[in-house]
């Protein structure tokens, strides 16, 4: 007998005998959908990301948006930032320091010249599906122009988000993700929640362990 | 530290494991600061929900009805990880699973792995494994990166190292290291981060856990702080995920609310910093990724536990900690007193069936029983209840102590009989009379090393009672 | 209305008093009492430690025995033993089919003292005076059980005289656990130490509770540290009318 076997026919010993329905997941799920929420969800959105170690920025235009981008890029003396195509178009171009897409870094050759590219002093710039207000959380996805490593070798790490998109319950996605996860083709997503960070040297909270030291979110009002 | 002959790492040895820490102030320290720190947090966030109990009694009616269909769960899981070009092994018991993980590592020619942390590759002991079969293994979250320096096992579910304090890590780094000394956290750190980070660019494999795996897509969850995850999956050619049977959850939608609970109970967080789900390999067209996913179920013990409608329950756990963090005895003694990777309530209730009664059959008797554990417990396992269970099923098996049981069947006989009982109560407080002195103290072995023993009372309330009856 | 009394052999053989004072206390508030003589031990240190064929031979004589009476109500000064005929006995340790309809007659009426008085009896001054500085202890199986919070500090509240001062940490085990307090006396006592700590820093004269036997275990180690900190059974305090 295979192990696949023997550890399914040891499992069926038990269902069969205790014969119980599969749980109504979505009838469950259904109790507890809402919470409520006093405050404005954008602030509490704002104010949780902050919590949790990450910072956000606010625009009211695409053009505001590529000078926040500048300015940041400045501050923290990176060298550059790197995105897809994509979030440039919404960003109404690329801002003037230099940048890079994703597009151009496949062109460029090995993924090994893509890492050394992004670990020297880079700010990778990623678009964002969705925020959570109750966790202060956005959801990214990889896709080929969005790749795995701009948010984790680079120095910093920014999620475009649209302020509409941002949801006052982790729960509210669910629909989205059955959605996204319904074809048989490879998905990766990643919740992201704050920058690469630990507390396991007595719970003393240090920044940017593996990945990015700083994780911002800037909100697009537009 | 000193030239003191160890005492032999295994939960035979928790009393005497026990007696090697319990009086190290420096471990209390660490231990008091680690958990209580994290319980604070915790109690802030769960606070954001005036739905928290119903979050917890949701989540444990999904897991409940999971794991009662764990087989067609399983099947769904497999059946649509496949699709998606994953390749799905299946693993009876440890052993089974470390020579899949090698064979997989051999057809990729693989020296160096980075591994994320994992409790379930811990209870297999596949770092230790690699290292024997020469394939060098590292540790990539900073906890699990210490302990396997100082060549220890886990203290903690989640947070490995808790027990060292700064200055027992700086050491530890300046030794094997070979780098001047710092107590630095942020030193440390980017100490660690440098080492590792040359690691993770040139592995041949990264092998993960998993934290839940979810079966109508054939999805795996892995929830983690560092990156160190999100790296492991992403850099080498390969990635190995290694997960319990019971890891299952319906849908995506129930996974949210597991997400939920699972940061907030484990470290106080409202959500982790990464939170990757991973559905197969990486696409055609992406930059990045592994080119090869191999997901490891693995039994190992767990059927028993189904099979065991008590136990059953504790297959809902997801391995957030927090019971470890609130029970008393383990802020008392911490995670290596009880020598095994699983400790805390959790591990007292689930090593006996993991490791077998001889082995570790007496863990549940490191408990009062105060149920602290399924208070605080995310999906509402009644841990002490279970611990009971546990005890009782250790005496079945083994008898228990032949002396012990010996006095509880003469004790049993005695309160069987009114009469009997009145009796021994009266030589009760002859020997109160006799041994116990002015200062009424009785000695009783075990109890009275640190405590007084009260003598029994010059009368007892049966006679009290008699007496207050001929009064009315 | 009549209450039958279920005093543990702790209570029987160590703390008489404290039993004769719920007496008191409840014949105060106009309860008829009686007390079965033939009881003994309700057999939870037997099923704490994994003797379930030994506990249920107790539990069977119990069950049979209380089942004999006419009382409305069966009260013990005792959070643990409640928990052990309310929650175990139909729970954990599995009781022969014929003994079950008597068993869930029992549970419906059996009630840790001090929650019988505020809710059953509806009555939260007993009259009593007391004169000192009491801080409670949560015992574990009345708190996470039975849910026993309110209840005894409700009455301590009206009691007269008295200075009730919460400590920290008033809900974290005192270490006893029964068979745990002699087989890992170790961690037991560093248990009970930690909870001292919090009472001599609430800066009490004593420390009472709904169970005589963490405060067996939290006056053995009073004692031994040379403590002026004394214990009392919550009984014992509401008794006191002097
Ligand atoms: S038993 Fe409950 S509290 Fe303990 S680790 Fe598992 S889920 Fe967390």
């Amino acid at each position: 007998m295979s192990d696949r076997e023997y550890i399914l026919s040891r499992i069926r010993k038990t269902t069969a005998r205790v014969q119980k329905a599969a749980p109504d997941a979505a009838s469950i799920m259904g109790r507890i959908s809402s919470v409520p929420h006093t405050a404005d969800v954008v602030d509490t959105f704002i104010q949780r990301v902050e919590h949790a170690g990450g910072k956000v920025g606010r625009s009211k235009d695409a053009d505001e948006a590529r000078q926040w981008i500048e300015a940041y890029i400045q501050r923290y003396g990176l060298k550059r930032c790197v995105a897809p195509d994509a979030v440039f178009e919404l960003l109404g171009g690329r801002p003037e320091t230099v940048a890079v897409s994703t597009a151009e870094l496949s062109e460029r050759g090995t993924a090994h010249d893509m890492q050394t590219l992004l670990l020297d002093a880079a700010c990778g710039i990623t678009a964002a599906h969705a925020g959570f207000a109750d966790c202060g959380a956005v959801l990214i996805e990889t896709t080929p122009d969005s790749p795995r490593t701009i948010s984790l070798l680079v120095e910093a790490h920014i999620a475009i988000l649209r302020t509409a998109d941002i949801h006052d319950f982790l729960p509210g996605i669910g629909p989205f993700l059955q959605h996204q996860f319904s074809s048989s083709e490879p998905r990766n997503l990643t919740f992201v929640g704050g920058p690469s960070k630990t507390a396991d040297i007595e719970k003393t909270l240090v920044k940017g362990v593996h990945g990015p030291r700083e994780f911002t979110v800037l909100l697009l009002d537009f | 530290m000193s030239g003191q002959k160890k005492v032999q790492v295994t939960p035979r040895n928790l009393k005497l494991l026990v007696q090697e820490r319990i009086y190290n102030p420096q471990l209390r320290k660490n231990l008091s600061r680690a958990t209580s720190t994290t319980l604070a947090k915790r109690a802030d966030v769960v606070a954001d929900f005036t739905q928290w109990e119903e979050m917890r009694s949701a989540a444990s009616e999904i897991k409940d009805g999971v794991i009662a269909n764990l087989d067609t769960y399983l099947e769904q899981f497999e059946e649509n990880a496949v699709s998606a070009g994953a390749t799905v092994h299946w693993a009876a018991d440890a052993q089974a699973a470390q020579s899949i993980v090698y064979q997989i590592l051999r057809d990729c020619d693989a020296k160096l792995v980075v591994k994320s942390k994992s409790m379930t590759t811990e209870e297999i002991r596949l770092g230790h494994f690699l290292e024997e079969q020469g394939i060098e293994a590292v540790e990539t979250d900073l906890g699990e990166y210490i302990v396997q320096l100082a060549g220890e096992l886990p203290s903690h579910i989640t947070a490995p190292a808790l027990h060292k304090s700064r200055e027992e890590i700086g050491e530890l780094f300046a030794k094997k290291l070979g780098i001047d000394r710092t107590n630095d956290p942020e030193a440390l750190t980017a100490i660690a981060r440098d080492v590792l980070r040359e690691k993770f660019l040139q592995a041949d494999a990264g092998i993960s856990g998993v934290n839940f795996a979810v079966a109508d897509s054939g999805t795996i969850c892995i929830v983690e702080n560092e990156g160190n995850g999100r790296l492991s999956t992403a850099l080498p050619k390969t990635h190995i995920a290694v997960m319990g049977i019971e890891k299952l959850l319906p849908d995506m939608q129930s996974l949210t609310l597991f997400l939920q609970l699972l940061a907030r109970s484990s470290t106080g967080q409202r959500i982790t910093s990464y939170t990757s789900l991973i559905r197969g390999p990486k696409a055609k067209d992406d930059l990045d990724g592994p080119e090869d996913l191999h997901i490891i179920i693995l039994d190992n013990g767990r059927t028993d536990i189904l099979e065991d409608d008590d136990l059953r329950e504790s297959l809902n756990c997801i391995r957030c900690g927090a019971c470890l963090n609130t029970c008393p005895v383990y802020q008392t003694i911490g995670g290596h007193s009880y020598g095994t990777q699983y400790s805390g309530p959790i591990g007292a209730v689930i090593s006996p069936s993991l490791l077998g009664v001889e082995e570790a059959g007496k863990m549940p008797y490191a408990s009062s029983l105060c149920g602290a554990c399924a208070e605080i417990c995310p999906v509402q396992i009644d841990l002490h209840h279970l611990l009971l269970h546990q005890r009782r099923k250790y005496i079945e098996r083994q008898g228990g102590n032949p002396a012990e049981r010996l006095l509880f069947r003469l004790w049993m006989m005695t309160m069987k009989h009114a009469a009997l009982y009145s009796v021994s109560g009266l030589l009760g407080r002859l020997a109160g009379t006799i041994f116990g002195g002015s200062n009424r103290t009785l000695p009783v072995p075990g109890w009275s090393k640190s405590r007084e023993f009260p003598a029994p009372a010059p009368k007892s309330f049966k006679q009290l009672w008699k007496e207050h009856g001929s009064e009315r | 209305m009549k209450v039958s009394l279920f005093v543990p052999c702790l209570t029987d053989q160590f703390f008489p008093q404290s039993g004769m004072n719920m007496v008191r206390v409840l014949e105060r508030l106009g309860v008829e009492v009686e007390y079965l003589d033939s009881q003994t031990c309700c057999g939870q240190p037997a099923f704490n430690t994994g003797y379930h064929d030994e506990a249920r031979v107790l539990a069977e004589k119990y069950i049979r025995l209380f089942d004999s009476s006419d009382a409305d109500y069966i009260v013990a000064p005792s959070g643990s033993c409640t928990t052990m005929v309310n929650i175990a006995y139909g729970k954990l340790l599995s009781i022969p089919e014929d003994l079950q309809p008597a068993l869930e007659a029992l549970q419906r009426k059996t009630f840790e003292f001090s929650a019988f008085i505020v809710d059953v009896l509806k009555q939260n001054d007993v009259g009593a005076e007391f004169a000192g500085k009491v801080t409670i202890h949560d015992s574990c199986h009345a708190l996470r059980e039975l849910h026993i919070k309110q209840q005894p500090r409700e009455l301590l509240r009206h009691v007269k005289g008295i200075e009730l001062i919460e400590m920290q940490h008033a809900e974290t085990c005192c270490g006893f656990g029964g068979t745990f307090a002699v087989k890992h006396a170790d961690i037991s006592t560093e248990m009970v130490d930690r909870k001292i700590a919090e009472i001599h820093s609430a800066g009490v004269e004593y420390v009472t509770g709904v169970d005589s036997s963490c405060l067996m275990q939290i006056e053995g180690r009073l004692r031994r540290l040379n403590s002026t900190v004394k214990t009392l059974h919550i009984a014992d305090i509401l008794a006191g009318d002097a």
